[in-house]
């Protein structure tokens, strides 16, 4: 299989407290891992873990301290951002909460439409295309992202995300806002973009039923460390570390 | 068994809105309910109805609330107060938000203890609680933002928990938190109700969740029950579409691959409500009678039940 993302040591470490009193925490800590190309990377840990560190790394939102990261075999660990900027479109991040990730005085369409290139008209056919694919009506194309529900901002974040014609995504606790009834609905429109347009996923969650259901592999991290990694179902079948056993052991 | 908590007939709401419609359930004495539905279906009303915290513009229009043989209803301001955190205690879905970050979490239990005690019985009697809760006695001089998310939720429980409740109300207390901080205090709660002599009546959306803590299950859907029977008899065997629906868009039921199946559409707002059911728009079984009256409650196989497809019981 075609690997997507390499990672290599890589190392997060921040500092916290006042001037006179630090205190350092290490986010991660000598991080390897590989994503292939078309598949659901799934990732479990607790809060402070590091997971969100990690996928914020990943796509350089935030700089490493340490450590190489390799998109499609390219190191962009120190790529300066000019030329960095090509590959961004490449990937997109969803996060969890939908009430702040939309602008609140952006109407829905034009938030999707400013990651689309191309004339006005055609930015403005191509985000109503992409709305519908989301579920989204041509109605609301106008609407502000208050008038809209938790799962519809949420669908819309996804639009956002999609509007550069992607290839993997990092999608951070989409879900964890969400109605039972609206997670099951936009967990489907996950599993069909990704057969519609051959996506690649880095899925960050704490909820161990979605990521069985919907990860090829997973990582469990654990204090910024990965504690173990590998096919879905053997890790279920038979945990390692005694931290997966403890995570599989909670889950009601 | 006794019969600690029971709902007749409760109406909330005002001139313009009905929240709660005919809600009749009783909690007994030693058992945990939960009550489950997604949100906007009046699952935190209902508790806020039962220790009356009821937001300024919604009232108990009708029916009775009688808590240990007292019609808490009628009771004034005052009465009441000595129920609240007396005989009643409640626990909240974010932890951190209910407590003063001002002062030490020793001090803020002690707050709650009634009753005329010495100020070293007073700290005996929290220290002793802090210990059931699993946390180290150190804790009594910490402050909130030394402690963890799940450790400040065992402090609030600590707090509901110190002058001996007979009900506690638990309004999500684990959604905030971690899968295995959440699944510690599930199980301390567990633990809780047969050491304290408690009723818990538990509110969450996780019907699973509910399945693995409680006894009892009680379905909620845009301010009125639609099923309310054992917990196990519910999640195996699921009668009312709502609650088979609830159940059908859970992952865990799924294969890799497969697509969930959900719940088109949303809970209708309560500034709309349809005249007769108000899951009619969602329903896979509806029939002409749905559109136009409300289901009345019906006995069903050891559970109750407000749906036409198993009798033509009317709503009055």
């Amino acid at each position: 299989m075609e690997i997507l993302w390499k990672v290599e040591n890589l190392k997060k470490e921040y500092e916290i407290g006042t001037e006179f009193k630090k205190e350092k925490i290490v986010a991660l800590k000598n991080i390897n891992i590989e994503i292939y190309k078309g598949e659901i990377f799934g990732l479990v840990g607790e809060s402070g873990s590091g997971k969100t560190t990690f996928g914020k790394v990943l796509i350089r939102l935030i700089e490493p301290d340490n450590g190489k990261i390799y998109y499609k075999n390219i190191d962009i660990t120190d790529m300066p951002e000019k030329i960095l900027r090509k590959y961004r479109k490449n990937f997109q991040i969803i996060f969890q909460d939908p009430y702040k990730s939309l602008n609140p005085r952006i109407r829905c369409g034009y938030a999707v439409m400013e990651g689309i290139e191309g004339n006005k008209k055609e930015k403005i056919e191509r985000a109503i295309e992409i709305l519908n694919l989301v579920g989204i009506k041509k109605e609301r194309f106008y609407d502000y992202p208050h008038q809209f529900s938790g799962g519809e901002r949420q669908r819309i974040a996804i639009a956002r995300a999609l509007s550069t014609n992607p290839e993997f995504i990092v999608c951070d606790e989409p879900t964890s806002n969400l109605d039972v009834s609206i997670q099951g609905q936009i967990l489907n429109l996950f599993i069909d973009l990704k057969e519609k347009f051959n996506l690649t996923y880095l899925f960050i969650t704490h909820n161990l039923k979605i990521v069985r259901f919907l990860a090829d592999r997973i990582a469990v991290m654990f204090k910024g460390e990965i504690v173990e990694i590998g096919k879905t179902e053997e890790i279920f079948k038979n945990p390692s570390h005694p931290y997966t056993e403890k995570l599989l052991k909670s889950g009601i | 068994m006794e019969e600690i908590l029971k709902l007749e007939n409760i109406y909330v709401g005002n001139e313009e809105l009905k929240i709660l419609r005919n809600i009749n359930f009783s909690v007994k004495r030693n058992e945990i309910v939960s009550i489950v539905g997604e949100s906007g279906c009046g699952k935190s009303m209902t508790l806020r109805t039962i220790i009356k915290l009821l937001p300024k513009n919604l009232k108990i229009l009708n029916g009775d609330i009688i808590f240990e043989g007292i019609r808490i209803k009628d009771l004034k301001e005052k009465e009441m107060n000595k129920i609240r955190g007396e005989k009643i205690g409640m626990i909240f879905q974010e932890p951190s938000s209910y407590l003063n970050p001002l002062f030490t979490i020793g001090n803020q239990i002690e707050e709650a203890v009634r009753g005329n005690f010495k100020r070293e019985k007073r700290k005996e009697k929290v220290i002793k609680i802090l210990k059931e809760m699993e946390l180290s006695p150190n804790v009594y001089y910490q402050y909130p933002h030394q402690l963890s998310g799940g450790m400040q939720q065992r402090a609030m429980i600590a707090m509901a928990l110190i002058n001996n409740p007979s009900l506690l109300l638990a309004d999500e207390p684990t959604t905030a938190l971690d899968v295995t901080t959440a699944f510690g205090i599930i199980n301390l709660l567990k633990n809780l109700v047969s050491e304290h002599n408690l009723s818990i009546l538990f509110v969450t959306h996780d019907i699973s969740l509910a399945n693995y803590i409680s006894d009892r299950i009680i379905v909620m859907y845009a301010g009125i029950i639609v099923e309310n029977g054992k917990a196990k008899e519910i999640y195996e065997n699921p009668l009312h579409p709502y609650t088979r629906k609830l159940i059908e868009c859970l992952p865990e039921k799924y294969k890799k691959g497969e697509r969930i199946k959900t719940i088109e559409g949303e809970v209708p707002s309560f500034k709309n409500l349809p005249p007769g059911c108000p899951f009619f728009q969602r329903c896979d079984f509806k029939m002409k009678i749905c559109e136009e009256r409300i289901p009345g409650e019906i006995n069903f196989e050891n559970r109750i039940l407000r749906c036409f497809k198993y009798g033509n019981t009317l709503e009055s």
